[in-house]
């Protein structure tokens, strides 16, 4: 157990000494940072590989209970197929960022406290993988949120930056409180916050179905805010903000999924409350058709792939809802490879052009053959062309689906059916806009002023390294005992026929229709096409709008009331002697009479509705 | 009656010394010159720390005095009872009182305040405390929350030559006396129905009576207005954010803490060991005001500039957290018992938490009267361990890590509802305290924001006894959010 | 007579000593009235002890006389400082501290 104990410390230590003497002394800021997230990336190297050679893995490790008077907590990490495989995700993300930031962040005034915050990211991020204990857990999940926001708010100089930073923080915490409230109901049905004795508990029928079934909605609150989920995802396109590298860890290799990977750790729990998976089956479907059709319509390279990530995550969602947590945790691991390595490409693009915009871009196939090709492969797994990793593991969740869709899962079949036609409709969609990117950013010609280059070797080796696991990284599902038995799972993830044909023509034929649009006007940008409904997906049908609408302006105006209501009692006096007098009505006159007195009336009114109400209704 | 009874006097030692030196205090400023007053504040302290002493040889065991021998109903009454119950809240009103003290030497000496009278009245609202902590009589229990409050508005209006104090004082007198007034009159109806003045026989005659008798279904719904205006809830809060930001800020800071701690042990006793049979009356009564006050008091503080106003809000949307546990009562037997811990751990966490801010809030107000949160800019620059203890105040309060002590204290009253069956109750605490983030985020936020341009960044001379205050109330919240057992379990 | 009539005078009393603090404007009839109210209770603590056939209402309403008499004083006190700084004793006219 030891690695596990070194892949969170070691991160966590190199956080500290960046922060600590990061800026004293500038020069061992990139060794540490790098230091770090290697020295993670090793150990869990050391787990994957006992998790491979001895499946299904399971261990773990006691740490000291911490008394807290209701239920004790402790400091306990464990380890099994799942965990490990993930921690290789998240350390091999984090270091091929650490090394291409150094690169892209170069000259950075902040780059110490940068590197350090990526680090200490890294480490809650570990906690959170490892965690067997769901307040350490939180802890974890906290930690991440707050690096989140600092990283989002890196160039806080900008106002996008501030807003993006304060509107990821606020969107997560609103389903965090959902997410505490769940962890609070889970502990208290079952006594105690140990991941695994809740899900033993599960498992021998000791949560009653409609504690399970509170306790996962609120839980699912959490996730959907942390893995930006309908009703919850608008933080994550306005969090793009942040540095580029940072997107490709946080925002779309890691924290995002932590969500998914929380539900998969407590999926017993889950499967015990039907609705619940209902629930998330709707949100699946509703979010990745709805980011699919907004990346359709977006300009900004990073937001074409925010809401991408957003659809894919649903994708995992999907896979949860329909019971296959395997394919769920599939997708993840491909997801993160292949996100990360489009966001890096991406950010390699941005740097060579000094833009976000796509119309801005273009003929950069050229000037920047490696990034071309790098994203080349990283779009074609994410539009799931085989033989892409992609393509394997979105092949899983609609096999999923399928099955469940014949009756054979834990979910109603309407819900997996509905999963399995958006999943398919998604699939078509996902291809179009990958290669609306591809073509308006690498072919034609050269739209913007500069003349781009070609990414340094910093920055062109995480791509080329993470190109692999892009490529091949879908052939681990292809026998039950390689990914399925590393996981101790009893379940195939195999491509299904019917699906696989289907949705590879639905691939060809969405990326075939955006060329056939593209070519007759090259230097336009295909999505014009879309007539009237680019705009509403450019806005991603208006939720941000909504909210601002029924929420953000509600709260503020509430609040304005309560102060009014206060204001008409208190300020009253100086109101009725000022120039209002005139105009107010009778019943404004009454709250006029005066400060204390006015008071005095509220006690003595609200004493006899309580009378009245109590007196009347026992 | 059987002659003379004993009177136990260990049991009353707490609040014998309490008062003693309360009138020591005042003949003490008699003698001693202009210039050394603060001496006095000096003796009322040391008198708080030996009444703090005399609380040991309780501890353990449950002791009464002034007793009524048995009727062929009712076993033998006592109007004085120091339980466990009473003990944790005389410590939190004795130790709260003693920071209060600590943060009153350096107002003491540089206001015009008076600092004799200044203690005296404090050390006799405090006695009153400590008496209410035991009462177990109607009777005491008026008597002993007049005591709390009659000196408490002396102290509000003692600087005379400001007339905002006074107008505070006479908002707060006037809502504390018609408050008062209405429990009285709900009273004489539980008197006049049930034909007791002692708790228990008060809750063994509503045992008995079958039905439920409006007389008495009012007159209960009545007696909860008094306590209601101590704990600042709705709609009987009015008075707390003019009295807080009118009041000297370590008033303020009483009255937040100790002043409502003693009510909420006057309401907790009233309502469990009173009142426990008409359960099923009361605690949906409680459970709306609860609900109104987080909402009431969360949604105003949104909007607050001033740090004692914010404060004055926050407290009242507090108070509304430590009511849901009450508010959820009645819901199956025994019920009542069940929820009375978590309340009693709310109300020990936040005495800690708040009693933090304000001594930040303090130190801050007496360098900048105008005390805004816009004075905060840039505190963590300059005293960086003084905006850590506020930092760490505010994320308590939130519920927030590293403020694990507010979030177990969360925890815990949020679990009574769920346990109970109030759905709903749980629901609005729920939003709330996603409301009250924000508020007590932004301050934190802005203890670590550059200062504003060509502001001078805020550095301040700290002086012993408020560096103990903050001290104190720091290590109390750091350790408890460590080991916080000793909070919420202070009652099993 | 029926002592019921007692408690309704209370009552009564008790309902006009409010009206009177909401409605009067001199802080020396407010108090008045708030006194009225604290003696409607003592007649209904009274009557309540004859029907119930204890001392303890007549004792309560005693320590009520005196809890009234502080309150007194100190009002009484607030009032003076008031009038000191505003040279009136209207209670409409402390509004210095809003929202």
């Amino acid at each position: 157990m030891i690695p596990v104990v070194v892949a969170i410390l070691a991160p966590a230590l190199a956080a500290l000494l960046g922060l600590g003497a990061g800026r004293r002394f500038p020069r061992l800021v990139v060794p540490v940072a790098i230091a770090g997230s290697a020295v993670a990336f090793l150990a869990a190297l050391v787990l994957a590989a006992r998790a491979i050679s001895s499946a299904p893995l399971h261990d773990r490790l006691t740490g000291p209970t911490v008394p807290t008077g209701t239920f004790p907590f402790g400091l306990d990490v464990r380890l099994d197929g799942l965990a490990a495989l993930v921690s290789v995700a998240v350390a091999a993300v984090a270091l091929a960022v650490q090394v291409y930031s150094t690169a892209y962040l170069k000259g950075d005034p902040r780059y110490s406290s940068y590197a350090a915050l990526v680090s200490l990211f890294t480490a809650a991020m570990m906690l959170v993988v490892f965690a067997d204990d769901l307040l350490v857990l939180l802890v974890g999940w906290e930690v991440m949120g707050v690096c989140s926001y600092f990283l989002i708010g890196h160039h806080w100089e900008q106002e996008g930056a501030r807003a993006g930073a304060v509107k990821a923080f606020v969107v997560t915490r609103l389903g965090d409180v959902g997410f505490l409230f769940g962890i609070f109901t889970l502990a208290a049905s079952v006594k105690s916050f140990d991941i695994e004795r809740v899900q033993a508990a599960a498992l021998h029928g000791q949560i009653s179905q409609s504690t399970a079934t509170v306790a996962t909605l609120l839980l699912l609150c959490g996730v959907v805010g942390k893995s930006a989920q309908f009703p919850l995802h608008t933080w994550l396109p306005d969090a793009m903000a942040g540095p580029t590298p940072v997107s490709a860890l946080i925002h779309a290799a890691t924290m995002v999924a932590a969500g998914i990977y929380l539900v998969a750790r407590l999926y017993d729990v889950f499967l015990l409350a039907p609705s619940t998976l209902a629930v998330m089956a709707v949100i699946a479907a509703i979010t990745m058709l709805g980011a699919a059709l907004a990346a359709l319509a977006q300009d900004d390279i990073k937001r074409v792939l925010a809401y991408s990530t957003v659809s894919q995550l649903a994708y995992m969602l999907a896979a949860l809802a329909v019971g296959s947590a395997g394919a769920a945790a599939f997708h993840l691991l491909t997801h993160a490879a292949f996100k990360a390595l489009l966001f890096l490409a991406a950010g390699s693009v941005i740097h060579a052009v000094g833009t976000n915009l796509m119309r801005d871009m273009g003929g950069l196939r050229r000037a920047m053959p490696v990034t071309f090709v790098t994203m080349t492969v990283g779009l074609a797994a994410l539009a799931g062309l085989p033989p892409f990793s992609g393509f394997f593991s979105k092949e899983a969740v609609l096999a999923a689906a399928e099955h469940a869709a014949r009756g054979e899962g834990p979910v109603a079949t309407w819900a997996a059916w509905l999963v399995l036609v958006t999943g398919l409709l998604t699939v078509g969609i996902t291809a179009a806009y990958a290669t609306r990117l591809w073509l308006m950013t690498f072919f034609h010609e050269a739209r913007g002023p500069v003349s781009p280059h070609e990414a340094s070797p910093a920055m062109r080796w995480p791509l080329l390294v993470l190109a692999v696991p892009a490529t091949l990284l879908g052939a681990v599902g292809l026998r039950s005992s390689w990914l399925p038995g590393w996981l101790g799972l009893d379940e195939s993830l195999r491509p299904g026929a019917v699906t696989a044909a289907l949705s590879v023509l639905l691939a060809v034929a969405g990326a075939v229709s955006v060329a056939l649009v593209w070519r007759r006007a090259p230097a336009t940008d295909p999505s014009g096409r879309l007539g009237r409904f680019r705009p509403a997906f450019a806005r991603a049908f208006y939720v941000d709008e909504l909210y601002d609408r029924v929420a953000v302006r509600p709260v503020r105006s509430a609040a304005r009331a309560v102060l009014w209501t206060d204001d008409e009692v208190v300020a009253a006096g100086s109101l009725g002697s000022g120039r209002c007098a005139g105009r107010a009505g009778a019943l404004l006159q009454l709250t006029q009479r005066g400060n204390v007195q006015a008071y005095l009336t509220g006690v003595l009114a609200g004493i006899v509705l309580l009378a009245v109400g109590v007196v009347t209704l026992t | 009656m059987a002659g003379t009874q004993a009177i136990d006097y260990t049991a009353l030692a707490p609040a014998l010394v309490v008062a003693v030196t309360a009138l020591g205090v005042l003949v003490l400023d008699l003698f001693l010159p202009a210039g050394r007053k603060v001496v006095a504040a000096w003796a009322g302290t040391g008198g708080l720390v030996v009444a703090l002493a005399t609380l040991l040889p309780l501890v353990g065991d449950t002791r009464r005095t002034f007793c009524v021998p048995a009727t062929n109903v009712d076993p033998v009454s006592c109007s004085y009872v120091v339980d466990h119950l009473t003990l944790v809240f005389q410590v939190l009103v004795l130790a709260g009182a003693v920071v209060v003290m600590l943060l009153s030497l350096d107002t003491l000496r540089d206001s015009r305040i008076p600092a004799g009278e200044y203690s005296f009245l404090l050390l006799s609202s405090v006695a009153g405390a400590v008496t209410l902590a035991a009462s177990r009589d109607i009777l005491t229990l008026v008597v002993a929350l007049e005591v709390v409050s009659l000196p408490a508005f002396a102290l509000v209006a003692l600087r005379r030559f400001d007339s905002r104090s006074s107008e505070a004082a006479l908002k707060l007198f006037l809502v504390s006396v018609v408050s008062t007034a209405v429990m009285l009159f709900g009273l004489s109806l539980v008197y006049g129905t049930t034909g007791a003045v002692h708790l228990d026989r008060i809750a063994s005659a509503l045992a008995r009576s079958d039905g439920r008798l409006p007389a008495t279904v009012l007159g209960v719904t009545l007696s909860l207005a008094g306590f209601g205006f101590k704990v600042a809830a709705v709609p009987f809060h009015f008075w707390a954010p003019d009295t807080y930001s009118g009041a000297p800020v370590p008033v303020a800071a009483y009255l937040s803490v100790v002043s409502k701690a003693a009510g909420f042990v006057g309401l907790a006793v009233l309502l469990t060991r009173g009142f426990g049979p008409y359960a099923d009356v009361w605690a949906p009564a409680v459970a709306v005001i609860a609900a109104l006050t987080m909402t009431v008091g969360n949604l105003a503080a949104l909007r607050q500039r001033s740090a004692v106003r914010l404060l004055a809000w926050s407290s009242i949307a507090q108070s509304g957290y430590m009511l849901v546990p009450l508010g959820s009562a009645a819901h199956g037997a025994g019920s009542v018992d069940a929820v009375l811990p978590a309340t009693v751990a709310y109300v020990l966490a936040y005495a800690v938490m708040n009693l933090g801010a304000f001594s930040v809030v303090t130190l801050v107000g007496r360098h900048r009267p105008r005390n805004a949160i816009e004075d905060y800019r840039g505190l963590g620059r300059t005293e960086p361990l003084t905006a850590f203890a506020l930092a760490f105040a505010l994320a308590c309060l939130a519920g927030l890590p590293p403020g694990l002590l507010g979030l177990f204290a969360k925890v815990v009253v949020f679990q009574a509802p769920v346990e109970q069956g109030v759905g709903w109750l749980a629901v609005v605490m729920a939003v709330n305290v996603v409301i009250g983030l924000y508020y007590y985020l932004a301050w934190a936020a802005a203890l670590y924001a550059r200062p504003a341009e060509g502001a001078r960044p805020p550095s301040y001379r700290i002086s012993w006894s408020d560096g103990l205050a903050i001290g104190i109330t720091l290590g109390a919240a750091v350790w408890l959010s460590v080991l916080p057992r000793m909070v919420l379990e202070a009652l099993r | 007579m029926n002592p019921m009539n007692y408690v309704l005078l209370s009552a009564l009393l008790f309902s006009i000593g409010s009206a009177g603090v909401l409605l009067r404007r001199n802080a020396i009839v407010v108090f008045m009235c708030v006194e009225l109210m604290l003696n409607a209770t003592n007649l209904a603590f009274v009557t309540f002890a004859r029907m119930q056939g204890t001392l303890d209402g007549q004792v309560i309403a005693f320590f009520v006389m005196v809890v009234a008499a502080a309150e007194v004083v100190i009002g009484l006190a607030i009032i003076v400082t008031i009038f000191r700084s505003r040279r009136s004793a209207s209670v409409d006219g402390a509004n210095l501290l809003k929202y």
